[in-house]
């Protein structure tokens, strides 16, 4: 696998992707007006503080949650494009094993996953640090970022990469971008349905629903299961959270070792 | 060594066969002309040749390799279009190049080198979507012959060019040719194949009517014109000897399809039956005539498609 120069490709057609910075710019646009929002509210309303390093858990487990649907779309428009336009079947004319052209592909899952979610942080940690500074809480407060508030990035990760790789797995399946994306809100929606529906029929189903792919990612970006916000009165986990992480880690495995099977087997 | 070779290869979609069973072989420093009618097979043998489209039964060696791995290895000293050229449209053309050229592993100068020889160089920066189609098939040769390949194989590259473009493609191809490159070339423009491949073989609805070297399909397909006093005397005299293919009128003449390229033979014959000929006029069939020759059945079929639908006839 020759990882720097697919590494140096991916880059070049990344970059010169306008989708790719359209995409960027309606993110960080709306990171800054919801993060701008709450530090001005947090500056008239003393309660609301919007500080750090409290703000984290409000920041990734609040708005933040956004990177986690524009970096499968964009992951989608990325992968998708390279088989509307034949270029897939071209780079392994080129020269590319199907192998090489697939680890490529699979280069953008963490690329893209973790750019969204670095600007999720960095604006949003940044609006909150302006908070910080302007209630004049920096020495107070201690440390702007906990071990607790790491953990809940870490799961948060494990979420956006479990979403990702499943958006991954349906363009290089369905290998149209619209339609890769229809199927990707869809497939949630369904979900969810079917998991209020296995509820009602029985607790196991109930439970078992609670396991499906949707629930595992957006239960791991909730601050609440790494103590970064305190659990209400009478509120439980009804699963560890090692055990999501553990389901969380499985599907981005299976979803990316599917993929990589159904592009070996098919032809270009 | 043959540079490419098949042996029964074939291809499969549900209930649809689209190779049958081809066996060839190109030869080292051979331009070779792939031809048929719309539709016979000649994408889907290119893609199995390449190793992107997986054969249902068969074997094919590139450059003496086989087998998956095989099949990679020899791309590394092949290139290849297939079908439309195939470009990110928001690159440049130069940007797309330096993709493959990475790929390929040669530097700016050997990209710069390329698009000059292709007439690119000063549209360089502009974006693949903006290009003429004359313009994105010159790009797409370019990229073939980055990193010179021992092998070039191009579908169709004439398609969308002017006279001239096709006048420099055809030049470029010969020059390959020249250097020692094999090229292996699927085009439905007759001519430009007479003009430039030195052997061809045709296919039809997935499987190969015809291999031979352009001379020899033109030489085994030599018509003669014969006229005489009496046409239908020289008509069933010329019917009689061995070597016709076929007799035909046409006008006031006798046209007689040689098995052989011997008019000489044929015109001591009819004296030896007691018939005398006032002409007689040699005439090659060009490729086109051959091709359509051993193709009636499609080019029949698709007329009657096109009258059928034309017509409302069931």
């Amino acid at each position: 696998m020759r990882t720097g120069i697919l590494l140096r490709n991916e880059v070049l057609k990344t970059r010169r992707r306008a989708a790719f910075w359209v995409a960027s710019l309606v993110f960080a646009g709306l990171m800054s007006l919801i993060f701008g929002s709450m530090f001005s509210q947090g500056l008239r309303k003393p309660e609301r503080a919007f500080t750090l390093p409290f703000a984290w858990g409000d920041v990734v487990g609040g708005p933040g949650v956004l990177a986690a649907f524009f970096a499968p779309i964009v992951l989608i428009l990325l992968v998708s494009s390279e088989f509307t336009w034949r270029t897939s079947r071209q780079n392994v004319i080129d020269g590319l094993s199907k192998e090489e052209f697939f680890g490529a592909k699979l280069m953008l899952l963490p690329g893209v996953g973790l750019f969204f979610f670095l600007a999720m942080l960095l604006v949003g940690g940044g609006f909150a640090f302006a908070g910080t500074i302007a209630m004049g809480v920096l020495a107070t407060n201690g440390s702007l970022l906990r071990p607790v508030d790491v953990a809940l990035m870490g799961g948060a990760i494990i979420g956006l990469l479990g979403w990702a790789s499943f958006a991954f797995l349906l363009a290089i399946t369905i290998r149209s971008s619209g339609s890769a994306i229809g199927a990707f809100f869809l497939f949630f929606l369904i979900e969810q349905i079917l998991g209020q529906v296995a509820g009602a029929i029985s607790p196991i189903a109930g439970a078992m629903a609670r396991f499906a792919p949707n629930a595992v990612f957006k239960a791991l970006w909730e601050p609440v299961r790494y103590g970064v916000v305190p659990l209400k009165q009478g509120q439980l986990l009804e699963i560890a959270t090692h055990w999501y992480l553990t389901a969380g880690i499985a599907y981005i495995v299976l979803f990316v070792l599917t993929a990589f099977l159904i592009h070996r087997r098919r032809d270009l | 060594m043959h540079v490419i070779e098949t042996r029964g290869l074939t291809k499969r979609y549900g209930n649809i066969l689209a190779v049958d069973h081809i066996t060839f072989t190109v030869e080292q420093g051979q331009v070779f002309g792939f031809l048929g009618p719309n539709g016979c097979g000649k994408t889907t043998t290119i893609g199995m040749l390449l190793g992107i489209i997986t054969p249902t039964a068969g074997e094919v060696r590139l450059l003496g390799l086989t087998g998956r791995d095989g099949l990679h290895a020899a791309r590394q000293k092949v290139g290849a279009t297939l079908e439309t050229p195939n470009f990110y449209p928001y690159l440049s053309g130069w940007d797309n190049l330096r993709i493959v050229a990475n790929l390929k592993g040669v530097g700016r100068k050997t990209i710069e080198a390329t698009m000059e020889q292709v007439g690119l160089l000063s549209r360089r920066k502009d974006k693949f979507q903006g290009y003429s189609l004359g313009m994105k098939q010159r790009l797409a040769i370019a990229a073939t012959l980055l990193g010179d390949p021992q092998l070039v194989i191009l579908d169709e590259p004439a398609n969308g060019l002017d006279p001239e473009g096709m006048r420099e493609i055809r030049e470029l191809i010969v020059g390959l040719g020249a250097r020692g490159k094999t090229v292996f070339l699927s085009s439905h423009l007759l001519h430009e194949v007479e003009r430039t491949c030195s052997h061809v073989a045709i296919l039809r609805k997935g499987t190969i009517v015809r291999q031979a070297s352009v001379r020899d399909l033109l030489k085994t397909a030599t018509v003669v014109e014969l006229r005489g006093a009496e046409l239908e005397q020289l008509r069933a005299a010329a019917r009689e000897y061995p070597q016709a293919a076929s007799v035909t009128m046409r006008d006031a003449s006798v046209l007689v399809q040689l098995h052989d390229d011997d008019p000489a033979s044929l015109n001591r014959w009819l004296a030896g039956q007691g018939v005398f000929v006032s002409y007689l006029a040699p005439q090659r069939l060009s490729l086109e005539e051959a091709f359509i020759d051993l193709t009636r059945d499609d080019l029949t079929s698709a007329l009657h498609e096109v009258t059928s639908a034309e017509f409302g006839v069931a």
